[in-house]
């Protein structure tokens, strides 16, 4: 027995060995080494140079770093307004009474699974302020034409709402599997006390789905806080840098300035800037949370 | 006994009241524009990739161009290498998907069903690493690719790719969920722990592998950062990287940028069309298990 036991071990450490390896060499390593550079200066010319916590007080000196911040923290606030659609839409859909709903969800979440960069090179297209479908649709409908990727002003609310459009429908498929694990006792026990829709939702739907929500709320942000494809292919971060994103400035710090050390500055402060955004929204979400 | 009468008459569908009706065809209503919204933009991709260049900038909205112009598809494989495009993401969509098959049902098993020391922390460590997103790698992925000589090949894209901590998950989840019985039954006609794994647990896997396999190529079939980052020269591009300089040069050329962006997006959408059950289910189980 005791040689069947250590064979066993013996074949569970070989069998998780190649995944850990990968891991270990393509994961964790490269985020020790982030760690590492970004105490040094180094171009890949020289050797890297120690410089202690320099690169960290350019960072919070920069302007433009707070520039691309800002920019991408606007961005940001496409994920409530994508939540909303989602919650709005999944609790449309999971109505009993709608034919056509696995229909309708399949259609929403097309664009989830389809290339980023494919879709962002249609958008192009369709946002193009002379010959666009999106103006010439405004037009029919009397409104002037947008500069939707050229301007300043507009550049980003474009980016953000085709990140709405092609991302909507991931957080509505979660948001549904969440919907309807909520047994439906819990309604009809309510409507009998005589409880309206409204209530119905809101002390329902609302506290019994927080686990759902705050999951599609953590990895939204997590998304749209290192948003890169969309705005390369939308606005190349222009005109300016009016559109350009935080990843998208790391980006040209590494390998257009070739400043590595402070790209990796940059990058550890992006992942501590989502690390906390997520503790918090978990934290906020165990207060919240009701258990069925 | 009394027998207590229905108090309400179930009606038939047909009957419901007309306000019921209204209500339900208001919110079919919303539902199709909000669907015209993601289908009208890939149609009139479709359309555009069709039309002569003249068409493109007309002032008239036509649903269909005048004349359909295939040859935009030709002339998009011949502005830029769009063939060498798509057998690179093939080669590296082939061989990530192959690699993350072995190790996650391997490691997914011994998760599941193996006793060895550490267990429990080695999973976790492997979920840990989910928390640390790619485009923060970016940079000192680079590094590594450089000090490995491995910049501007293939394996750049692939090693980092023949892992995958939710596609272990993915395969933990099941092999928890699936019967020892059968196990068992091997155990007892003595077969050793690879034998069971290949010829009992793999087999039965073989929905959710599929899945996996899904994931994993459409996941690889739409990356751009990596191969943006570790991929210059034009010959070793994949698509979506070939895409995005096909856009950035030749954007007034938009019939055969187009037929590009058409071609590129198609593996993955015929992929969800046959699959979309299984994609839509791995998905929502991602949401249900948190």
């Amino acid at each position: 027995v005791r040689q069947q036991r250590r064979q066993e071990a013996a074949w569970g450490w070989l069998f998780v060995l190649p995944t850990l390896l990968i891991l270990c060499a393509f994961t964790v390593l490269p985020a020790v080494i982030a760690g590492y550079y970004s105490f040094t200066r180094f171009d890949f010319l020289s050797p890297p140079l120690f410089t202690g916590w320099s690169n960290y007080a350019r960072a919070l000196s920069d302007p433009v770093l707070g520039q691309v911040t800002g920019n991408t923290l606007l961005m940001c606030l496409g994920v409530p307004v994508g939540m909303a659609l989602a919650l709005g839409l999944a609790t449309l859909l999971t109505d009993r009474q709608l034919r056509f709903a696995a229909v309708y969800r399949a259609l929403f979440f097309l664009p989830v699974i389809l290339p980023l960069v494919a879709l962002g090179t249609v958008w192009v297209r369709l946002l193009n302020t002379d010959s666009g479908l999106v103006n010439a649709g405004l037009g029919v409908l009397g409104v002037p034409a947008v500069p939707w990727l050229t301007s300043y002003g507009w550049s980003k609310v474009a980016v953000t709402l085709v990140g709405i459009w092609s991302g909507f429908g991931g957080s509505l498929v979660v948001l549904m599997g969440g919907l309807s694990a909520i047994s439906m006792s819990y309604y009809e026990a309510a409507r009998l006390d005589g409880a309206g829709s409204w209530t119905l939702f809101s002390r329902i739907t609302l506290p019994l789905l927080t686990p759902s929500l705050t999951l599609v709320s953590i990895t939204s942000f997590i998304g749209a806080l290192q948003i890169f494809d969309l705005v390369l292919v939308l606005t190349n971060g222009g005109p300016g840098l009016s559109s350009t994103s935080i990843a998208q400035f790391i980006y040209g710090q590494a390998f257009k300035s070739f400043d590595m050390g402070y790209a990796a500055t940059l990058s550890v402060l992006l992942f501590l800037l989502m690390f906390a955004l997520s503790a918090g929204q978990f934290w906020l979400s165990e207060r919240l949370r009701v258990d069925a | 006994v009394t027998r207590v009468a229905p108090t309400t008459p179930t009606a038939p569908q047909t009957a419901r009241p007309w306000r019921i009706q209204l209500v339900l065809a208001l919110k079919h209503l919303l539902l199709l524009i909000i669907g015209a919204g993601i289908v009208v933009p890939l149609l009139w991709m479709l359309r555009t990739s069709l039309a002569e260049p003249g068409d493109v900038f007309s002032d008239r909205l036509e649903i269909l161009p005048r004349t359909f112009v295939w040859r935009n598809y030709a002339d998009a494989f011949a502005t830029v290498p769009f063939g060498a495009f798509l057998w690179n993401s093939a080669k590296v969509a082939a061989l990530s998907v192959l690699g993350q098959v072995v190790t996650c049902t391997l490691a997914g098993y011994a998760f599941a069903r193996l006793h060895f020391p550490a267990r429990h922390l080695l999973f976790y460590f492997v979920l840990a690493t989910l928390m640390i997103p790619a485009q923060v790698l970016l940079v000192p992925l680079y590094i590594v690719m450089r000090n490995l000589h491995l910049v501007n090949t293939h394996w750049a894209l692939i090693l980092p790719a023949l892992a995958s901590p939710f596609g272990v998950f993915l395969m933990r989840q099941f092999f928890v969920g699936l019967p020892r019985e059968l196990e068992e039954a091997a155990t007892v006609d003595g077969a050793s722990i690879p034998q069971i794994f290949w010829f009992v647990a793999f087999p039965v896997a073989r929905p959710t592998i599929a899945t996996l396999a899904i994931l994993a190529f459409i996941g690889s079939w739409g990356n751009l950062a990596a191969p943006l980052v570790l991929i210059n020269d034009t010959q070793q591009a994949t698509v979506p990287l070939g895409l995005l300089q096909f856009s950035s040069t030749y954007a007034t050329n938009w019939p055969s940028l187009m037929a590009a962006t058409t071609v590129s997006l198609l593996p993955s959408f015929v992929l969800y069309l046959l699959a979309q059950r299984y994609i839509l289910s791995a998905y929502s189980m991602a949401g249900v298990q948190k």
